[in-house]
């Protein structure tokens, strides 16, 4: 049985970058194990299962310059100075 | 006029060429349906302005003058585009995506944006962070998800087609629950440029309609080779609603996936109604056998593994700098966090979780690599079996559509709702869900026909053919008649 801990449940939130609320931790333990476990079931078959090299192939284009107006993009952001996007500063917010 | 809530697209297409109704008379009808009928069912978050509507579309085409819905994860330039989602009120789209483009091309009147689950990430409609989409077939029960606003639309003759997504149920199960056709592509057939991603090795531009032959032309415009997707896949424009005659190929063989069809917690109706389908494939000349898919039962593990994996990667561009809603914080840090978890809702965050969880340091090798190995059988499986049929029968359901909040304290029978269906997505097969019949209390069945790689002509052909024999098609929820 496959069960998350807590810390993993932060820790993995820290990663993906979402505030969690201590309240919802437990029902995101349960959730996520209980799918986790469900999940684990290809363990069964991979076990027999050689993975194969894939097989890519490049897929090219002409590199051709299309102008395109970044204006309605850039217009649209929750704070903007001229073309720039503003962000909180970055140095200050190690953690 | 004649009421038109439900007539085919060949029906409309006739009634503007012989000048019967104009295309304007046509779409101030089905708005006036929107304005009459949507308010009850939510199955647009936006219907448009009639004058723009017509300002976007070529005047002639394919589709010309033929309204229809998109669902809000497909970008039209200038529209909203929420994908259902708080982190993306307000944003608007700066450019088409490819169906929507050839869609305009081909004259198509695109009326509105339709519902969905918050970026198509549920089988019941329920996550969307505006509103739910009740089933035209009963109100105290789901139209299905993700694709649910453009299935109830079509379902309650709002319009005659939408596009939709599937990636691992979508489009399908949807149209199961409110007694209508989804197509599900081949993987790479219909071009994803403009679509917002969820799992994009999955994903595929889905279409739904009241019967085959219209879902096969809207297909027909959508799909071919897209240089702005480097995963589309080369192939030709064709006309699929071409080869639609009513009969099947000569000694088709299909093969019914017999553990699916009786598999435990299947509703014993719903194995009646595709058991019944299944006598009339066999009546109009197919050569039915049982057929054994050892992986499949594997494929719902696979597909919750790879599809979180996508979701967590696809979805890190949400984080409050270029578009949609921003926290406000000083902290940089806490600006994505907060922003991410006051913008996502609990399903989308739920599976960035267990998406970044599978793909981290410690589990990627149990889960994610695993997954892909899995995936790497069960490819192979299929690509043996259409060695030997050319089609395969399965469920698309295992119950017919369920009450709200049905699921709220075992989300891993919402999430096993997509067992029959996501198999599919996992091999990139095409298959389609048709209408095979209703349940004693009056709600829909249905079934899937699968095929191999790119044969959506055959499954048209196929589908139609059954669709001629039998009345599923014409049947329409009472409260919409009018």
């Amino acid at each position: 049985m496959i069960k998350v801990s807590r810390e993993e449940i932060l820790y993995i939130a820290k990663l993906s970058r979402i505030a969690i609320h201590e309240d919802e931790i437990e029902s995101l333990v349960d959730d996520i194990s209980q799918v986790l476990n469900y999940a684990a079931r290809v363990q069964e078959l991979a076990a027999t299962e050689v993975q194969q090299p894939v097989k890519n192939i490049n897929i090219f284009r002409e590199d051709t310059i299309v102008q395109t107006d970044p204006q309605p993009l850039i217009a649209q952001a929750p704070q903007r100075e001229e073309q720039y996007y503003v962000v909180p500063a970055v140095l200050d917010s190690e953690k | 006029m004649k009421n038109l809530a439900f007539a085919t697209i060949t029906q409309l297409q006739d009634l503007l060429k012989n000048k019967e109704i104009s295309a304007q008379e046509l779409l101030t009808f089905y708005l006036d349906r929107f304005a009459k009928y949507d308010p009850a069912i939510g199955a647009a978050l936006d219907v448009f302005d009639k004058d723009s509507i017509i300002a976007a579309a070529a005047k002639s085409g394919e589709l010309a003058g033929i309204p229809g819905l998109l669902k809000d994860i497909i970008a039209e330039k200038g529209r909203s585009l929420t994908c259902a989602s708080k982190i993306l009120e307000g944003y608007k789209a700066t450019y088409d995506a490819t169906s929507t483009a050839r869609l305009k091309d081909a004259g198509a009147y695109i009326v509105g944006r339709a519902n969905c689950d918050e970026f198509a990430m549920g089988s019941s409609n329920e996550t969307s962070a505006y509103k739910k989409v009740k089933n035209p077939w009963d109100h105290e029960r789901v139209a299905g998800g993700s694709s649910g606003g453009s299935i109830a639309a079509v379902a309650a003759g709002l319009v005659p087609w939408a596009i939709g997504t599937d990636t691992g149920s979508s489009i399908r199960q949807p149209a199961a629950f409110c007694g209508v056709v989804g197509l599900k592509p081949t993987y790479g057939l219909v071009s994803r440029y403009g679509v917002t991603a969820y799992a994009s090795s999955l994903d595929c531009v889905s279409v739904t309609a009241r019967t085959v032959k219209d879902t096969a032309k809207v297909l027909s415009v959508i799909a071919g080779k897209d240089p702005k997707d480097a995963t589309s896949l080369a192939t030709e424009k064709k006309d699929y609603a071409a080869t639609l005659d009513g009969a099947i190929k000569k000694g088709l063989k299909i093969g019914v996936v017999d553990a699916a069809l009786h598999a435990e917690g299947m509703d014993p109706e719903i194995v009646q109604a595709i058991e019944t389908a299944i006598a009339e494939l066999k009546k109009l000349g197919a050569r039915i056998e049982n057929v054994e898919l050892p992986a499949f039962e594997y494929g719902a593990a696979t597909y919750f593994i790879l599809s979180r994996a996508e979701a967590a990667s696809n979805l890190a561009r949400f984080d409050g700098v270029r578009y949609g809603m921003r926290a406000k914080t000083d902290d940089l840090f806490d600006m994505y966090s907060d922003t991410r978890r006051d913008g996502f809702g609990a399903e989308v965050k739920r599976r960035i979780l267990i998406g970044n969880y599978v793909l981290s340091a410690g589990h990627a090798d149990a889960f994610y690599v695993n997954a892909k190995k899995v995936q790497q059988r069960m490819r192979q499986e299929f690509i043996e079996t259409f060695k030997k049929y050319d089609l395969l029968v399965l469920p698309t359901t295992p119950m017919p559509a369920f009450k709200f909040g049905a699921f709220d304290t075992d989300r891993l029978q919402m999430d096993l709702q997509d067992y029959f269906t996501c198999p599919i997505n996992i091999a990139g097969l095409p298959a389609i869900s048709m209408p095979c019949g209703f349940t004693k209390n009056n709600l829909p069945i249905g079934f899937q026909i699968v095929g191999s790689h790119l044969s959506e002509e055959l499954i048209c052909q196929t589908a139609h053919a059954y669709e001629q024999v039998t009345p599923w098609h014409t049947m329409h929820p009472a409260q919409y008649a009018e």
